[in-house]
């Protein structure tokens, strides 16, 4: 501590002998610091858009199927309507919401044209509580409940069956014997987003297509949201333990290729700090050691003084400790002023279709905290103080003699 | 008298690319406490050297040197920089201040390095910086002082600490006539008052006539003590 009290004076006046070198150095450590904070808010954002975006386009955090069902998703696959235990699971703390779903494989026939499809049966009340099917996302009269008559599909779907609300569309699919069943439906109204999906999936009511496949009281899928993601593990072992016959897996085992994109933005992220530390590193190593070089001399008089080896080193330490710890004050501000104007949202709407096909939004809400803040500080500070290292061993190795007294024999 | 100085057959050879330069070829020399010695000689002979290896600044390949009772070759590193900062005192020919210190700061840097309090650093100081004639520029940085006052900060430097002995290289090289006797009065003074061996490596034929003891190196050996 007495070297430190010693040395830290004058290593801050140090500082400032090259005052524009010194500048340059803060500056480049706070545009490091800068963009890892900016770049990993909107990375998250990235992140988190995906997952949301997963979620909500019917995967929820999870699934309940019977055994087989995700390998061959008929009918003959169906299981009960959740009761028991599995039932009280659903209902407990570690689920937020669930809700039942018939899915089945059909054709859609309007009058002029027919198409493959995925047929959903929901409860509309549960399915807003777990997915996009909010009645705000509809256009025209969604459906209200359980019972309800009629037919929600995407316009893409429509377009190409040349449907408007209000026609009648005749959907076929094998039901439970086996046999062709078919029902004629009214379409109230086409849902918003998901241009995936809209090319595919149609939803009718629970009730409705369990008449149409013959599947009273049962169900082909339950999805349920964890009240948050990191409790998602939680709800699927309780599930687990509740109905251990039946398979339940979750968002990220349902779709690979999107944890797959989100991996990727927590990948670029590292990526990013890694360039970003070694930018820095390279910029701090060659200040710190134009410096050092610079005052050989002046550091061999420190030794001839009386100067330890040892204070020399702490003396050049503290001069990397106090480039760094501004360059990283300015760089978070920096950083944190940066996203907190795109708090609002970023609107990527020029990039639309490309973004959505990656399953995120068109706008992205970067948001960073101050433990990120800490964090991304944290790295550059103490990973650039490791490379300051080399020049300051290389300054107190020297002998004292070589430098000083080279010129004067 | 006791020799607070002893250099026994000190051998000292240099390399550079493939010449190899034999700057002290045993030397042996004995400067007892008080006394006032020179190195004289012409350039290239070794006087710095020597200095150095007194000073513990650098290491001989052959032979030893004791400084009161200490063997330097028995000596770590971290031992040597004790050495000088508590018994050692330098005056370079290039002055060598901390140009980022004041010059009472100059002064009291080895006090602060052997942990004395800010205030009798500051004392100290400002006594040792009125005897050498530079009451009043204690805030001065190196660069706001001549280069006779420079040299003046670093003689203050050097016995501020109060140490045995005091090594100075060429310490008038870069002064001029004025100066020069001004500092050679002081070195003179210090030796005389407060009884401090000094030895003084110089060409300068004034810094000759102050000391009490001549020595004359010649090729890195001893020709002629008296």
């Amino acid at each position: 501590m007495g070297g430190l009290k010693i040395m830290a004076p004058i290593a801050w006046r140090n500082l400032w002998r090259r005052k524009s070198r010194t500048l340059l150095t803060i500056t480049a450590i706070a545009m490091a610091v800068a963009s890892l904070i900016i770049l990993g808010a909107f990375m998250r954002a990235w992140g988190g858009s995906a997952f949301d975006r997963t979620v909500e386009a019917l995967t929820a955090h999870g699934q309940i199927h019977a055994e087989g069902f995700l390998d061959d998703p008929t009918v003959e696959h169906a299981m009960p309507q959740p009761a028991g235990v599995l039932l009280d699971v659903l209902s407990g703390q570690s689920v937020a919401a669930w809700t039942p779903r018939i899915v089945a494989l059909a054709l859609i026939r309007s009058e002029r044209e027919s198409a493959p499809i995925m047929i959903y049966g929901i409860d509309p009340k549960r399915e807003s509580a777990v997915s996009f099917l909010k009645p705000n996302a509809i256009d025209g009269a969604p459906l209200t409940s359980a019972t309800s008559k009629g037919l929600i599909m995407g316009r893409s779907l429509a377009d190409r069956l040349q449907v408007e609300r209000g026609r009648r569309v005749v959907i076929s699919a094998q039901d439970e014997n086996g046999d062709i069943a078919e029902i004629g439906v009214r379409v109230t109204g086409f849902y918003k987003g998901q241009p995936d999906l809209q090319k595919y999936a149609v939803f009718v009511s629970l009730k409705e297509a369990q008449a149409l496949l013959g599947l009273e009281g049962e169900v082909s899928e339950i999805a349920f949201l964890a009240p948050q993601r990191d409790g998602i593990n939680v709800a699927i072992e309780d599930l687990k333990q509740a109905a251990p016959d039946l398979d339940i897996r979750r968002w990220d085992e349902l779709q690979p290729f999107a944890k797959a994109m989100i991996d990727l933005a927590e990948g670029a992220n590292l990526i990013w700090i890694f360039v970003s530390f070694v930018l820095v590193a390279f910029g701090l190593v060659n200040t710190l050691m134009m410096a050092v070089y610079e005052r050989m001399r002046e550091f061999g008089l420190l030794q001839a003084l009386g100067m330890k080896p040892v204070l020399l080193l702490v003396q050049i330490l503290v001069e990397s400790v106090y480039l760094v710890v501004f360059g990283a004050l300015a760089g978070a501000i920096a950083g944190a002023v940066t996203v907190n104007a795109f708090s609002g949202g970023l609107d990527f709407g020029h990039l639309g279709i490309g973004a959505e096909m990656f399953g995120v939004s068109q706008v992205l809400y970067p948001k960073v905290s101050a433990a990120e803040i800490t964090v991304a500080c944290s790295i550059v500070i103490g990973l650039s103080i490791l490379a300051s290292l080399y020049p300051a061993l290389q300054a107190s190795r020297r002998v004292p003699v070589d430098v000083l007294t080279r010129a004067q024999t | 008298m006791t020799a607070v100085i002893e250099c026994k057959d000190v051998k000292r050879t240099y390399v550079s690319g493939k010449i190899e330069v034999q700057a002290l070829q045993g030397v042996s020399l004995n400067v007892s406490a008080g006394e006032f010695v020179s190195l004289s000689g012409p350039s290239g002979c070794g006087k710095t050297t020597l200095l150095n290896i007194i000073g513990g600044l650098d290491r001989p390949n052959g032979g030893d040197v004791r400084v009161e009772d200490q063997w330097l070759n028995e000596l770590s590193n971290s031992q040597l920089a004790d050495l000088r900062m508590n018994r050692i005192g330098f005056v370079f020919q290039a002055y060598n201040l901390i140009p980022v210190l004041s010059a009472a700061e100059n002064v009291g840097f080895i006090m602060q390095l052997q942990g004395k309090s800010t205030g009798e650093r500051r004392r100290r100081a400002k006594q040792v910086l009125d005897s050498v004639g530079l009451s009043g520029m204690e805030n001065r940085r190196p660069a706001e002082l001549s280069g006779g006052q420079q040299q003046r900060v670093a003689v203050a430097r050097a016995i501020a600490s109060s140490p045995a002995i005091v090594l100075a290289d060429e310490p008038t090289a870069n002064l001029d006539s004025k100066a020069s006797d001004a500092l050679l009065q002081l070195l003179r003074q210090l030796n005389e008052e407060e009884g401090v061996t000094i030895v003084i490596a110089s060409h300068d034929p004034k810094a000759l006539e102050y000391a009490r003891r001549h020595v004359r190196l010649v090729d890195g050996q001893i020709h002629s003590d008296a």
